[in-house]
């Protein structure tokens, strides 16, 4: 059932076996894992089941770039505070991480997983299910769908593959029904986390204090705590404990809000290919009747050339432009590239002579982990009492340089293969394009590792030094790679359910 | 005329898509012309190569006179695979912030040499 917590008596105190934090990707999925584990789970939303702005006032905070501009309401326009939370804008992209990017890389800073992909490929598979979507890297139901594309030769240095787009992004909608009839699951709207209230002697939560905006407060009391509130709003919740009870939860090595960080996103430029390229509608959003969902095509680097060039993993995506957007001297360039390539393709044999056609491309790049990027608070409180959070966050020389490389070495693939041509949206990547910055996909805060001293949260995404305390989201990535974080999310969700239930019964 | 007559066949490679053989030596020189632009900005940046038959040689790594008895397509493939090389190699530039290959640049350089001269 869905209570608001609004009609809760004051000081009220609720117990439960589990309970969450969060409705997102992570809680949802959490709490529909615990479905008939014999279980008691709260789950708890800060906003109600719509949107709703003196809710959404509690998410304000401050920016501090560094070199680069943050793109417009990075800290307001995501961030969703209503059942479903952030899937409620998700765009439904669902893939798997790569092997490369739960690896320790010494070019890449503070990275790697302790855990791997392999530890996680079950989870997956099952968060496909969840929503419906084609397991990544399992046949198609019908020999006409392609699991890759060939833009570039394939013993060139790319990776070139399709992914899926769930048509039903909105998990709050997905599985509402689900989770109101669970005789397992009470949902709580209106109750946001305000403070984690530890033992005397610290390394048990006792119970998590809540306030909604009429000015209740209550606590719950559980014998677990999965706090699932968001990338961002794990910490802050988190931070302002230490601050409000002088507690060091889940920050006895001064990790908590590090290394936080984003997939870079920016526009390489233009790229125009005279031929059509082979399959190359696959690039572009295509509903598939036989899937039932769409499909998408993209580029990247190999891992093992990743490796031989030290750089981090990145990938392109295509939008096709009209030929109007190419002018003046673009025009010229077009014109003599095209020229030249058909002398080429017709010794080739390759298709017939068309229209160039042109694409808008754009890349999405890991960024390194940096202590030095964090949340931290400000003196101002919200309208519940919880100080404001600040975000330091920038975009290194480093990062900066790997993504020039990257767009280079794909300038000159198409170039020495015939493909076309490349235009980039910048003559030096010290001055960012306009559109360059964060993909919205909130990283780091609570990261992950074995070791107490490098990170926040065990490999089962418990607290260290905290027996009943566990943190989902992407909070605790500590590296992110290229890929959506939303299926990794939902693995680590489900992964984490299937340890609780086996923990009950032991 | 035999500098002319080989950037028209530079013309034909690189100068534009709608050029045919077929063509009228008007149109193409009037093609050549409007491609000017390119070849003057090449210049600007490497202004050491503001030689016609220096061109030739680093394009071809053959002078003036073996390049006119050549034939179009051996011309052509001479083009394509210093084109390719350049890019294996490393050898490109950003020219008004395209890609190119330093060939590519050096044919725009040689289209805009010849129809200064014959605009002179």
């Amino acid at each position: 059932m869905i209570k608001d917590a609004v009609n809760l008596e004051q000081d009220s105190i609720l117990h439960s076996d589990v309970c969450i934090i969060g409705t997102g990707a992570a809680g949802l999925t959490l709490a529909k894992e615990l479905m008939g584990s014999g279980q008691s789970v709260l789950l708890m939303e800060s906003g109600g089941l719509v949107p709703e702005a003196s809710v959404d006032k509690l998410k304000l905070g401050q920016l501090e770039g560094d070199g680069f501009t943050f793109r417009p309401g990075y800290l307001s326009t995501s961030r969703m505070r209503f059942f479903g939370g952030t899937t409620n804008i998700w765009e439904g992209v669902c893939l798997p991480m790569e092997k490369i990017d739960f690896e320790a890389r010494e070019w890449m800073p503070n990275s790697g997983w302790p855990i791997s992909l392999s530890d996680l490929e079950e989870y997956y598979a099952r968060a496909s299910d969840y929503i419906g979507i084609h397991r990544h890297g399992d046949p198609y139901p019908e020999n006409r769908q392609p699991n890759s594309i060939k833009v570039l030769p394939a013993d060139d240095d790319w990776d070139q593959f399709i992914f899926h787009m769930t048509n039903k992004p909105r998990l709050g909608t997905r599985f509402k029904e689900e989770i109101e009839a669970s005789r397992d699951i009470i949902t709580y709207i209106q109750a946001t986390a305000i403070l984690f209230l530890e033992n005397e002697n610290g390394g048990h939560v006792e119970a998590v204090e809540f306030a909604t905006l009429s000015g209740n407060r209550f606590r719950v009391k559980a014998r677990r705590f999965v706090l699932a509130a968001g990338g961002i709003e794990n910490s802050r919740i988190l931070l302002n404990s230490n601050v409000e009870t002088g507690s060091k939860l889940a920050n006895r090595n001064d990790l908590l809000g590090r290394f936080f960080f984003d997939q870079l996103h920016m526009p390489l430029g233009k790229f125009v290919a005279p031929n059509p390229l082979d399959d190359h509608w696959l690039f572009f959003r295509t509903f598939s009747k036989a899937l039932g969902y769409i499909k998408m095509g993209a580029i990247a680097l190999k891992e093992d050339v990743q490796r031989k060039l030290r750089l981090s993993n990145q990938a392109f995506v295509f939008h096709p432009l009209s030929e109007n957007q190419f002018k003046g001297d673009d025009k010229l360039i077009v014109d003599s590239f095209s020229a030249l390539h058909e002398t080429e393709s017709v010794r080739r044999s390759s298709v017939n002579i068309a229209e160039p056609l042109m694409y808008a491309a754009k890349f999405k790049s890991e960024q390194g982990a940096n202590p030095e990027n964090r949340l931290t608070l400000t003196n101002e409180m919200d309208e519940l009492g919880v100080r404001r959070l600040r975000l330091h966050w920038k975009i290194s020389e480093e990062d900066k340089r790997m993504m020039g490389r990257f767009a280079e070495l794909f300038a000159d693939a198409v170039g020495r293969n015939f493909i076309g041509r490349v235009k980039f949206s910048f003559d030096e990547l010290d001055v960012l394009p306009r559109y360059a910055g964060g993909h919205f996909h909130q990283l780091g805060g609570t990261r992950m590792s074995s070791n107490p001293t490098r990170g926040v949260v065990d490999e089962n995404c418990r607290v260290h030094g905290t027996d009943n305390l566990y943190i989902l989201g992407g909070s605790v990535f500590p590296s992110g790679g290229r890929t959506n974080p939303t299926m990794t999310i939902m693995a680590l969700s489900i992964r984490l359910g299937e340890l609780l239930k086996k923990e009950v019964v032991s | 005329m035999g500098r002319a007559l080989l950037a028209l066949n530079a013309g034909l490679l690189i100068g534009s898509s709608t050029l045919r053989a077929s063509d009228s030596v008007t149109s193409r020189l009037k093609n050549i012309k409007i491609k000017r632009r390119a070849g003057e900005i090449y210049l600007e940046q490497y202004p050491e190569e503001n030689d016609f038959d220096d061109l030739v040689y680093k394009i071809f790594k053959e002078d003036m006179q073996s390049m006119e008895r050549s034939s179009e397509k051996k011309i052509t493939d001479r083009l394509c695979e210093a084109i390719r090389l350049d890019f294996e190699n490393g050898n490109v530039i950003n020219l008004m912030r395209w890609r190119l290959s330093r060939t590519e640049g050096r044919y725009f350089a040689m289209q805009t040499l010849i129809a200064t001269n014959l605009s002179h």
